[in-house]
């Protein structure tokens, strides 16, 4: 009795320690690719075979903050495009996914397939003559366009998140909120979106991201008129700017790590609405 | 409190060859406590959604007193629904959660509250309105599911199958609660279910379900002692028939012939007798005798097996000591006037009412 408990113990602080030692290699391994960009930001001189910079300097943030560069209307640009990305994203993808998600048609596997195709398709392939129609309707070189062709790689991933949702959301709660004497808003308001809300968060994300990311289609359709954070990116990584390119890099992650802290809760399985009302 | 009528109701789910409900009639008085009885598949939950206006009919119409409402909206119907697994809103309390339809009315916070409060009394859930629904058992739950749609003050109540999610004991304190509501509220009640006891234990009239049809309609009583088809007889646990032809006051079977009393015209008949009815021993009208295959102990009385026509009736009958049986040949009797006689037509003997 004795030994076996204390069998028991060892065996539960071995397995904290072992949880002790996951957790901190994931942090660490998220966080270590960051010091090297921080250090970067901030060097003015690092040549090998040197562990830290020899001289220290802000030249690189105080660019950044200077009212005459480019980074505060790139960030404001990248934010936009995704922003709109993301809202037209859940606009056609909560439908989409519910249609998918709760209902049998004819057709449906191509439906599918469709809507997964800009995935596997390389999307350089259809740019191309996505451009030719946008330079017709004139959305090239507009913010409007690129948020639009944001949309090519993003909106399946929202699609096919929200289909999962729905796919294990029971819709007799929407019938049973119509019985009780809820119109079609007010059941949506308070009943489905509560339901599918943590999906949503997941496929804003997703969406959010990939646009935020976006580089080729930026500058094809923008036209090198609408600058984002990858374009200005780019044009410092490829200039040879090592401090300035490290420093934007930061800039640019801050807004997808404070997204995802946001939004954790959603993410975590704690929350039992993960899969629609389906599984309670 | 309003009555309801069905007329002509019929719903076909697309792309199915048959109608889930075909062509249904029936009435419902103000304040009666109906049960919808049937197989599942048989289309009485797809009934109860007609009612409520959950779904459309294909065609007729549905009407509570003299007003039409086939085409209303649920939410303007005051015909609540209560599902079988009760549907409570996850993520709200049980206090909002029974509270939900008086605030989709836009009542006042106060008054709200106040009929919150004395519903959640009565059902005895007050020390539960903080709860998650997820935090309560399956009698709670139910119990919650049922004071969200009481507290609206329905016209009609539309119960899916409420005890069959309940364990024995619970089922039985449910089916009290319920009756006992639905007696004070005076609310005019249709509950669907599967189980014939639940009926004929809860309901002021039963009406019978099978494919999408109302089969046969009336107090409990009628469905043991006079079911319009042998299909009925048997959902009510009777399988003790047997086809015959009547002439007069005589119905020729393979048990030979039998003296009945009966008003069903001459000519091809089934013949059916309850288990209680037969009576064991030799003498009396209509004697014979065959073979117990099986008896079983059942406490207060005995059940026998006895092999009939090519299959098996059962009798009931005390449990007498000593009295084993199984395997002997025995005398049994049928009172004429307890067969009750089925008319057959043709090649369809399934079809009753």
């Amino acid at each position: 009795m004795n030994g076996n408990r204390r069998g028991l113990r060892s065996r539960k602080c071995c397995a904290r320690v072992l949880h002790r030692v996951v957790l901190i290699a994931i942090v660490g391994g998220v966080l270590l690719p960051i010091v090297p960009l921080l250090l970067w930001s901030v060097s003015h001189s690092w040549f090998f075979p040197q562990v830290v910079p020899s001289e220290i300097k802000l030249r690189a943030w105080s660019y950044i903050g200077s009212p005459f560069s480019k980074v505060l209307n790139a960030l404001v640009n990248s934010l936009l495009v995704a922003g709109m990305v993301t809202v037209a994203a859940a606009l056609l993808g909560v439908p989409a996914g519910r249609a998918l998600g709760l209902r049998r048609f004819r057709g449906k596997a191509i439906v599918e397939f469709l809507i997964l195709a800009p995935i596997i398709v390389p999307g350089l392939a259809v740019i191309m003559g996505v451009h030719v129609l946008f330079i017709r309707l004139g959305l090239v070189d507009t913010i409007f366009g690129v948020a639009l062709v944001h949309l090519l790689p993003s909106l399946p991933y929202m699609i096919m998140v929200m289909s999962g949702v729905f796919a294990n959301y029971n819709v007799e709660f929407e019938q049973q909120a119509y019985s009780l004497g809820a119109g079609r808003v007010r059941t949506f308001v308070q009943v489905t979106l509560p339901a599918v809300l943590p999906g949503m968060v997941t496929g804003a994300l997703f969406v959010f991201l990939i646009s935020w990311s976006q580089y080729i289609l930026t500058v094809l359709i923008g036209g090198g008129r609408v600058i984002t954070l990858p374009v200005l990116l780019f044009a410092f990584a490829s200039a040879g700017d090592n401090a300035v390119t490290a420093a934007l890099c930061i800039v640019f992650l801050a807004p997808a790590v404070l997204i995802l802290l946001f939004t954790s809760r959603y993410l975590s399985g704690e929350s039992g609405a993960m899969g629609g009302f389906g599984r309670l | 409190m309003s009555s309801v009528t069905l007329q002509h109701l019929t719903h076909n789910y697309t792309g199915s060859p048959a109608p889930a409900v075909d062509g249904l009639n029936l009435a419902i008085n103000r304040g009666e406590l109906l049960s919808l009885l049937g197989p599942s598949g048989c289309g009485k939950t797809t009934t109860l959604k007609l009612i409520a206006g959950l779904l459309a009919p294909t065609s007729g119409d549905v009407f509570f007193d003299d007003r039409r409402v086939t085409r209303v909206k649920p939410e303007r119907r005051e015909a609540v629904m209560v599902f079988q697994n009760y549907l409570l809103f996850p993520y709200m309390s049980i206090e909002e959660n029974v509270g939900f339809g008086l605030r989709m009315r836009r009542m006042a916070k106060s008054e709200i509250a106040e009929r919150v409060r004395r519903i959640m009394a009565l059902m005895g859930l007050e020390a539960l309105k903080e709860r998650r629904p997820a935090q309560l058992s399956g009698g709670q739950q139910q119990r919650a599911a049922l004071a969200r749609a009481l507290v609206l003050q329905p016209r009609v109540l539309l119960l899916d199958e409420p005890l069959s999610n309940l364990d024995a004991h619970l089922r039985d304190e449910m089916r009290e609660l319920i009756l006992s509501i639905q007696r004070s509220l005076g609310v005019t009640t249709i509950f669907v279910t599967h189980d014939q006891e639940e009926a004929v234990l809860l309901a002021d009239r039963i009406a019978l379900m099978f494919d999408g049809r109302i089969r046969q309609i009336g107090e409990s009583r009628q469905f043991y002692e006079r079911p319009s088809s042998r299909r009925i007889a048997a959902f009510f646990g009777n399988n003790n028939s047997l086809p015959g032809y009547k002439q007069g006051r005589l119905v020729s079977c393979d048990l030979g012939q039998l003296e009945v009393d009966s008003e069903v015209a001459d000519g091809p008949v089934s013949l059916v007798i309850r288990p209680e009815s037969i009576l064991l021993g030799s003498g009396g009208i209509n004697p014979f005798s065959a073979v117990v295959t099986r008896q079983i102990y059942m406490g207060t009385h005995n059940r026998y097996r006895i092999a009939v026509g090519g299959g098996q009736w059962e009798v009931v009958a005390p449990a007498e000591a000593g009295s084993a049986l199984e395997g002997r040949r025995v005398a049994f009797s049928l009172p004429p006037e307890k067969i009750w006689l089925i008319k057959e037509t043709g090649g369809f003997p399934e079809t009753g009412g």
